[in-house]
Order: structure tokens, then sequence, then C-alpha cells
């Protein structure tokens, strides 16, 4: 097991950066996840750590040790790719005995560490068949066995689950997330779906235009994102961002919704508020912290804004929402015992503890 | 209809010749000369090839093709292979230009380098050698052997490279343990169309070599025509004979031929 440390890390493909000036501490058996859009530079992360793609500057170390220029045999890790690379014309079990061979151990030490690995992954029956053989599943088993037995310092997965139909990427995560806690091993993984960078790691990295732009734990970024673009790129559904007006009436803050102030919420006060008093602001709110009702009694003013229903998405334990407000789509996770149908007439609700304040210029998240 | 009927005649057109060989290799001489050629033999003539397989000479022409082939073919593939591995998966500064000046290689007569290749081997004393068909047949064949080897190779998938190289493997175990064992389709189709290029070769072997010990097989049947006459008989027999390494060649790798030869064809 390693701890993993960039500094200032960069990489450059020609004039393009793809990695600009990253600084990240991967600690002992933690399990990293790089997410972010196509194009973020979180596969490139991957691969620097890897060894497969050089460093522009910067540096990568493991365990304290510098290994820029130590080729990726030196380094000590597995990695799982996306294509799953298995070689085809090789059995289940020479695939997972490639690298163990390639480093001169011992035969019998080759095939007790292989079935183990098959056990531990349930694989044990399907040693003598070849990749072509397999079902995407379990091709993904075998490649994770070949990361296994090598008993590398670090685990490097690079969209492993992409490939796969959604029922088996949920087995397969929680059979990741089993496997890490039984091995401990240092884990940096590579998705572009925020599910599954939610589900498995200990930290999220948060990655858009070759820079890390929130790092931590999944719940804290989930609920307290730095900016529009984490906000909206993690959780499904995203959060819903509407335009309003921060306004003060006897020092009491309260947000217009809409163009024509067409809802009003209310707001606690707020030091780092003062400067945006009567500037256009946008609101960040999860569709969870909108809750519908069929009427608007008994709702304490300055908490609730009227939701038109347009479409309606039934998921079995939950319903969707969805309707339109000054030109954004809202969504709201709704009870699908209040059998929403288009055209319902419900009042949303607001969870103001909740409530994202975002700087219509920079996107910075100013207030929770 | 129109498609049957022609593909039948082209059929026939290309059978012809070989048909028209079996049916010389069964007859004496004498039948043929009658002007029986394209008749049924009268009787099971195997004459021909009792004297084909019992000439002191067929045996050193078949040794001496074999001692061309089997190198010449064996050199331009491995050659072919670790070029096409370069250009494919390791490319640099350059590459791609080196690429096109070596594939060009294949639009080039090779009459237009007779001359220069006859003094050339002349000045280092190898004439009436095997060595120039060797070194030539290897060097001519390197261009299509590149082509083919460097396009199987971008088929298959960098993933793997980088997996095995992330295993612990250098460059060369990538290839020898991962690339070549998935192109055996690619290398089945280079060895026998090399193979049989090499052993059909008329040209070269006519240009290097002058005494009877050296010549291959195809300037053997061509030596055995006869001092006064046209030994028709014996020259059908020598030619069934001699195609039957070649024929040998690609019903062996016939699994993987034609899945070789539509390669890259298709995605997936």
């Amino acid at each position: 097991m390693a701890a993993i440390e960039l500094r200032n890390l960069s990489k450059h493909f020609g004039d393009v950066p793809a990695v600009r000036g990253i600084d990240l501490a991967i600690e002992d058996g933690e399990f990293i996840v790089l997410v972010g859009p196509s194009g973020c530079g979180k596969t490139t992360t991957l691969r620097m750590i890897a060894g497969l793609e050089s460093v522009s500057s910067g540096s990568i170390s493991f365990d304290e040790e510098e290994v820029n220029r130590l080729p990726p045999r030196g380094r000590d890790i597995a990695m799982v790719f996306q294509s799953y690379a298995l070689y085809p014309h090789m059995t289940v079990f020479a695939n997972m005995a490639f690298g163990l061979r390639l480093s001169g151990v011992e035969r019998a030490q080759i095939r007790e560490r292989v079935r183990a690995a098959a056990e531990l992954l349930n694989i044990s029956e399907l040693l003598r068949r070849r990749p072509r053989e397999l079902s995407g599943g379990q091709r993904q088993r075998v490649a994770m066995g070949r990361a296994i037995v090598r008993q590398p310092r670090a685990f490097l997965f690079d969209e492993p689950l992409s490939n796969l139909d959604a029922n088996l990427r949920a087995q397969m995560r929680v059979e990741i997330k089993r496997l890490h806690s039984q091995l401990r091993t240092t884990v940096v993984y590579v998705t572009h779906d925020q599910v599954e960078a939610m589900t498995l790691a200990d930290r999220i990295v948060v990655m858009r235009d070759g820079v890390i732009v929130q790092s931590g734990p999944p719940e804290e970024v989930y609920r307290r994102p730095v900016d529009r673009f984490v906000a909206g790129f993690i959780g499904a559904p995203k959060m819903n961002f509407l335009p309003a007006r921060l306004v003060a009436e006897n020092g009491a803050l309260s947000l217009q919704v809409g163009e024509d102030g067409q809802a009003e919420i209310r707001l606690p006060s707020s030091d780092a508020l003062a400067g945006k008093i009567g500037e256009e602001v946008e609101i960040g709110l999860r569709p969870e912290h909108l809750a519908m009702q069929t009427s608007g009694e008994g709702i304490e003013p300055g908490r609730s804004f009227p939701f038109p229903v347009e479409v309606v998405e039934p998921l079995g334990a939950e319903t969707l929402v969805f309707t339109t407000i000054s030109g954004a789509e809202v969504v709201a996770r709704c009870d699908p015992g209040l059998h929403p149908r288009p055209g319902d007439r419900f009042t949303a609700v607001v969870d103001t503890a909740q409530l994202h304040l975002i700087d219509p210029e920079n996107g910075r998240v100013l207030a929770r | 209809m129109v498609v049957f009927v022609c593909l039948c005649v082209l059929a026939l057109l290309f059978l012809a010749p070989t048909l028209g060989v079996i049916l010389s290799s069964l007859k004496s001489t004498r039948e043929i000369a009658f002007g029986a050629l394209w008749t049924l033999p009268g009787g099971l003539y195997l004459e021909n090839f009792r004297e084909v397989l019992a000439h002191p000479s067929v045996k050193t022409y078949f040794a001496n093709t074999f001692l061309v082939t089997v190198p010449a073919t064996a050199g331009s593939i491995g050659l072919g292979i670790l070029a096409g591995y370069v250009f494919s998966k390791l490319p640099f500064r350059g590459s791609e230009l080196l690429f096109l000046v070596i594939v060009s290689g294949m639009f080039f007569p090779p009459q237009i380098v007779l001359i220069p290749l006859f003094r050339m081997f002349s000045g280092l004393g190898l004439l009436d050698t095997l060595w120039p068909m060797i070194i030539v047949h290897v060097a001519m064949g390197i261009p299509i052997c590149t082509l083919l080897m460097r396009n199987f190779f971008a088929t298959v998938p960098n993933a793997l490279r980088e997996a095995a190289i992330v295993e612990g493997a250098n460059e060369w175990q990538v290839l020898t343990r991962v690339a070549l064992p998935i192109s055996l389709p690619a290398l089945a189709v280079l060895a026998t169309l090399q193979f049989t290029w090499i052993w059909n070769d008329f040209l070269w072997p006519l240009i290097f070599t002058q005494s009877d010990e050296k010549r291959t097989i195809m300037l053997g049947i061509v030596s055995l025509k006869g001092q006064y006459s046209v030994a028709w008989g014996i020259q059908g027999a020598l030619s069934l004979v001699a195609s039957l390494p070649t024929l040998i060649v690609f019903l062996f790798f016939q699994r993987y031929f034609i899945k070789g030869m539509t390669m890259g064809a298709i995605k997936g």
C-alpha cells in the first residue's frame, strides 16, 4: 500500500494543457475518486500516476519517493481499464497470472494467488475460459482479479464500469467497495458517473478544465459544493438553479424568485450577503429540498412558490415532477402517494436551510 | 445468371493451363507429340513423375528453393513485424514519412534494380550463391510485410499494450506475448503470400545463378526441357511436384487466410 502525492502536477499535449498544476495528497489505503466531465483531465492524471503518460511539470510521489521517471513496471501499481484489456488469446488463469509470470513468481505461488483472487471474486469456475466466452460482468471481474493477484501498492481504475448495464454496474459498485474494505489498498478511481463517485469514494476529487475544483468526502461535496459547477455535477437529478434577486426589507433578507418576483423566499440574516443586496443571484436547490403539497394552506409565508406540474417521471419509490420557472427547468422529488399528473398545481415548500446562493458572475457559492 | 456464367468462364480460363499441365504430365512424349495435349491420357502413365523424382538435380533444386524461401520468408516477416509494431505502437517524429518511404518500395518494378544489384553482388563475390536471392527477397518483402503488420497492429487496442506494460512487460514482451499471438491471421496471410511469391520466383534465380547446383525449382523446370525436343510430360510433372509445397502452405494457413485478407475491413 502506498500514500500518493501529486505536487503542482501538469500535463500538456503540445500547446493544449490537459492538467494544470494540481495538488493532491492521497492517504495510504484511501479510496479516491476523480470525477468530472469528459476532457477535465481526470484520466490523464490517472495515466500519469500509472506512468503511462509523462509528466510535463510537477511531481508524483509514492510514499514520499518521487516516481516521475520510474516506468510503470517500477511503480508496483495495478490498473483496471475501461475496456478490461484482457488478453484475448489467453485463458482467464493466464490473464491473471501474466504479471506474476513476468515478475518471476514461482509457479506454485502463482497458482495459489490466482486461486485466492478467483475465489474472492467468485470466478473460480471461469479460469479455463477465454475472454470471448465471458459476459461483460465476468470480464470485469477477471480484470479486477488480474489486478488483485499482483498485490500492488495501489489500484488504478479507469472508468471500469462504464461498459456495463445499469444493474451490473450497481452490483459491481458494491463488490468494488467490499473488495476495498477487505484489501485496504490505496485506490484511485476515475469516473464521469457521479453516482459511482458518491457511492465508492472515501474522498471525491471534482475536476474541471485540468484543475481540481473541490475535494472532500462525498457527503461534504454534495451538501457544500463550492461552486455552481460542482453543485450541478454532483447529484442526480441535478441541482435546480433559479434566477432571483436578493432584497432587504426592514433588515430582513429575502429572495424574489423569477423575473416578475412571482415568489418570495425569506432568508436568515447573513453578513456574507450584505454586499449583494439588490443584485441578481442564483438559487441552488436540490430536488429533495422542495416538498410538494397539493395546497398552500398552513405554510409559513416566504417559504414556498407555486409549482404547476408539466412533466411527471414515476420511478417507483419516488416520482420526479418537473416545471419551468422563469425559463429554468425545476425538478422536485415527490411522494408517489400524491399521484401527480401533468397540469396539477402544487405548492413547492423550500427547505431554506439547504438553499445555496450562487454568484451568477463567477459561479461561486455565496452562502448556504 | 450473367455473373454466374462470367465466373464460370473466368474459372475455366484460370484452370485451363493447370488442366493442360496435369494432362500432359500423365502422357508420354510420343502421345503429346501426336498433338493430343488436351485429350484424356490413354492410360495411367506415371513415368514422367518417376523420372522427375529420380532425377538427381530435382532434389538439389528443391533443397535450394527451400534454403532461399524459408529464411527469406522468415526474414521479411520478422522485419515487417518489428517495423510494423514500431510504426503502429511507438510512433516518433517523422515516422509517418518513413513509413511512406518504406511502403513506396512496393511500387518500384524489380527490373529497374536488376543491373545495380547484379553489379553489387558480383562485386561482393556472391553471384552463383543463394545469398543474393535471400537478401533481395527479404528486402523486397519488407514493404508489404510492414504495411500489413502495421495495419494489423493498429487494430490491436492500445489498452492491451498498456495493460501489459503496467503489469511489468517491456516492449519486446508486449510484442511477443501479446501483440504477435493475436496477429496470427496477419502472419498466416504474410507467410502464405511471401512463401508462394519467393518459391515461384523465376527472375532473381535467373539473374544471380549460373550453375545447375544453385538453381531453384522454377529454373529447374526450364532446364529439364531437353536438348533437342521439349519434354512436355516431364516439365508438367515437375511443375505439379514443384507447386505442392505452396499448396501445402496454403492449406495449412487457409483457416486464417480469409479472415486475414478481410481484417480491418469492418470495425470490431
